[in-house]
């Protein structure tokens, strides 16, 4: 058998190259509260928390945070508490392929980049920046579906729709669940957000994981019902739609996720996430699909 | 400037963190957006915005000054930490803000004029 040497979209970029430079830091003595703060106003997943001599010891996520919720930990415990570590780490130079194998062993969505020289912290990689670089190669390739529509190409290529890549089954709580329904909703199934369904199964909300949080910032009960706090209304596509336009309207809203309904946009078939974009590791069109192997 | 109930300064939210909040995540990777309407992907993102609460976003880390701070000192702590105002706190009292077009036409006025 040949050896057969599989090449992505990704392949040859360094971390250096993809990751994120601001590192979000807080100190082992912040409130959950402060961190949460953080989180809501950068838009991020996970604080990165640093000793007193600003040594990086460990983060807090919104998934330890929802713990805390559910734990019914006050706001204004110390981060110290929740903390999980040790970090993973990866280096400037390693290929972002690498990394992203490791990310996908050890079950992470993140890992921080250390510079071996300074001894510190350089920067993060996270599946949404892995897909925002997909994104923009996309765009500026010449297949791309942007500038395919502007020049009516004369050649179609057969391009990924959102149903090949998202996942069909989809986590629900009923509107009148409580909020410890949704957290062990969300825990059990390992996800970012819950769909949140009416009498009739209809969607017509979302609790994420970010959601959770401001609740529990807001001084809310982990008793109160779901359809207090969820978003409306519920952020779809039809499983036909072109999976970079799904990309688009992802990073544009800030969502992590968008569900996937059939005809009737209140009947939620699936849900595909922004990491399940980024494990695809290809581009959207299958010009690139093409690419992903050579001997 | 952000209070609480004792009207004790507990933060500042300016319109950069609101504008930092309204903008997308990853907007940088948009090198070119002529064929996104704005209008549209605003609507949306200020229905998010509702929710928020000022606390939330705003920033709690605070540098102030006191009735009696050098105008140097003041001049300098803009420089160094890149702030255009700084609160006035006398006795945890806000007694009033100093704007860095403020210390520069007292200094135009004061002394080149």
């Amino acid at each position: 058998m040949p050896r057969v040497k599989k090449r992505h979209v990704l392949s040859g970029i360094k971390v250096k190259e993809a990751m994120r430079r601001q590192v979000i830091k807080l100190p082992y003595s912040a409130p959950i509260d402060y961190c949460i703060n953080r989180m809501i106003k950068y838009k991020i997943n996970a604080v990165l928390l640093t000793d007193e001599k600003q040594r990086p010891g460990g983060i807090v996520s919104k998934t330890d945070i929802m713990s805390a919720f559910y734990a019914g930990f006050p706001t204004h415990t110390p981060v110290e508490s929740i903390m999980v570590g040790p970090l993973l780490y990866c280096y400037p130079d390693d290929e972002l392929e690498t990394s992203l194998d490791i990310m996908h062993h050890n079950g992470v969505h993140r890992l921080y980049v250390l510079d071996s020289e300074a001894n510190d912290v350089a920067g993060v990689i996270a599946y949404p920046d892995i897909v925002g670089l997909l994104y923009r190669y996309c765009r500026a390739c010449d297949k791309g579906l942007l500038k395919n529509r502007r020049r009516q190409a004369e050649y179609e290529y057969r391009r990924l729709k959102v149903k090949d890549v998202m996942t069909a089954s989809v986590t629900a709580c009923h509107e009148n669940d409580d909020l410890v329904n949704v957290i062990e909703g969300l825990t059990e199934h390992r996800c970012g957000a819950v769909l949140i369904t009416s009498a009739g199964n209809k969607a017509v909300g979302v609790v994420s994981k970010s959601d959770l949080i401001v609740a529990y910032k807001h001084g809310l009960a982990v008793n109160v019902r779901a359809r207090t706090v969820m978003s409306t209304p519920v952020k779809s596509c039809p499983g036909e739609a072109q999976l970079s336009d799904a990309i688009q309207q992802m990073l544009l809203r800030d969502v992590q996720r968008i569900f996937v309904h059939a005809s009737d946009p209140a009947n939620i078939v699936g849900v595909m996430s922004l990491s399940d974009a980024a494990r695809f590791r290809s581009g959207s069109c299958r010009a690139c699909t093409s690419s992903r192997l050579i001997q | 400037m952000v209070t609480d109930h004792s009207d004790h300064l507990v933060g500042m939210l300016s319109m950069y963190d609101i504008l930092l909040f309204i903008q997308p995540k990853h907007i940088q990777i948009w090198g070119e957006m002529d064929d996104l309407d704005p209008s549209v992907l605003y609507d949306e993102r200020l229905e998010q915005v509702k929710s928020i609460l000022v606390g939330d976003i705003m920033t709690a880390e605070v540098v102030t000054i006191t009735p009696d701070t050098h105008l140097m000192v003041i001049a300098d702590t803009m420089i160094k930490k890149h702030i255009r105002r700084l609160p006035v706190v006398d006795d945890q009292e806000v007694v009033g803000i100093v704007y860095v077009s403020d210390v520069f036409h007292h200094l135009l006025e004061k002394f080149i004029i």
